[in-house]
């Protein structure tokens, strides 16, 4: 899968993993892969920019932990995160829907 | 740029990378960097890869460190607002005093010309004399017929006229000694900031010095105004006019000095020093 495409998607696709628990970045990189079946290959930093942003606009929280002697911050989706989810989610139906609409597809 | 293949250069790296963002936002950066290479070494070892495989495997998928960098904005470096010093301030405090002082001394000099062109009624009108008390009591060094009940000798016969020049001389004499001592103390001033030109010169420049320079120009010519025009009728009549005319001129003086000055230094675009 092209990286621009998942890259324009991260936000929608890190707050989705995290709606179902909390997680640190690796985990979060981890879902990702699996839950996508390993298509979603894109370098693993990439995902922090995306984590510190979608803090600082308050869609998630975190909290610092030590694990195994190192420090570990573990991210969790917060109330605005889920509603944002929800309208994300709408738009990227609507994006795939008019996508299909358009190239011909049977969506 | 050559991919760091430890962990700790990596991080080194990255560091470097991240020397223009907010310290805080690195040092996060630099801290879940670290979590999250080592654990993916963790698991590539336990996967079965050897050590520098696994190392060099997990830098690789975390990416290049620039590209992680470059995903955060620069901090923007406000610079602190620089405290204006106090050897500043009283620079400009002397630099003031300089400036009012020497304008009252060059009035002084005035005052004095002006009363030997025009005589001391121009320049000094007539001081309030309590003829009996300045008789009775002024001189303790008395003279003639006088001298035991201690009279001054201007007062034997009573001689108004003389008695109003003598005040006159000695009002004029007391005003210009005043007023050039003052200008003393200012021309004291300027040597003062002559000889430490460096003193106190680190904050405000330009205009800001000639802040003064304005400030006296228009201090000064009101206080002369105020003198002329206001409050004394008689100041208006040529008795003791000289008194005032030596004030507004000596302030004129400062005030054309000064819109010179920073008549200049708009022109020249830059800040100086007034007393440069």
């Amino acid at each position: 899968m092209r990286p621009d495409l998942v890259r324009g998607n991260l936000d929608l696709l890190v707050l989705a993993v995290l709606a179902r628990r909390p997680a640190h970045g690796y985990a979060v990189i981890e879902a990702l892969r699996e839950r996508s079946g390993g298509q979603l290959d894109l370098p693993e930093g990439t995902v922090y920019p995306a984590l510190h942003r979608l803090e600082a606009a308050g869609h998630l929280a975190s909290e610092e932990s030590v694990v195994d002697g190192r420090r570990r911050r573990t991210y969790a989706v917060t109330r605005d995160g889920l509603a944002v989810i929800d309208a994300r989610k709408d738009e990227w139906r609507r994006f795939a829907r008019v996508v299909e609409l358009v190239t011909g597809g049977t969506a | 740029m050559t991919t760091p293949r430890t962990i700790a250069g990596y991080l080194d790296a990255l560091l470097f990378e991240l020397r223009t963002r907010d310290p805080g936002v690195a040092r996060r950066v630099l801290g879940e960097a670290e979590d999250h290479l080592r654990e993916a070494v963790a698991a590539r070892l336990a996967a079965g890869e050897p050590p520098d495989i696994a190392e060099e495997a997990a830098i690789a998928a975390f990416g290049e460190p620039h590209a992680l960098a470059r995903a955060y904005p620069a901090a923007v470096v406000t610079p602190e607002p620089e405290p204006v010093p106090l050897a500043a301030l009283a620079r400009q405090f002397t630099l003031f005093a300089g400036l009012v002082l020497t304008t009252v001394g060059i009035s002084g000099l005035l005052l004095l010309a002006m009363g030997e062109v025009g005589g001391t009624g121009f320049a000094v009108s007539q001081p309030v004399v309590n003829v009996t008390a300045y008789c009775m009591s002024h001189d303790p060094a008395p003279v003639g017929v006088a001298g035991e009940t201690g009279v001054r000798p201007e007062c034997l016969p009573l001689d108004l006229d003389r008695l109003t020049r003598t005040d006159r001389q000695h009002a004029l004499l007391e005003a210009v000694t005043l007023r050039v001592g003052l200008g003393l103390a200012g021309i004291a001033c300027f040597a003062i900031l002559r000889l430490y030109p460096h003193w106190g010169r680190s904050a405000p420049a330009g205009l800001a010095l000639a802040a003064p320079f304005a400030a006296a120009a228009v201090a000064l010519p009101l206080v002369g105004a105020s003198f002329y025009l206001g409050m004394d009728r008689d100041a208006k009549s040529v008795d003791g006019a000289g008194w005032y005319y030596s004030a507004g001129i000596a302030s004129l003086l400062l005030l054309v000095a000064a819109a010179a000055r920073i008549a200049r230094s708009v022109r020249a675009g830059r800040t100086t020093n007034p007393t440069a």
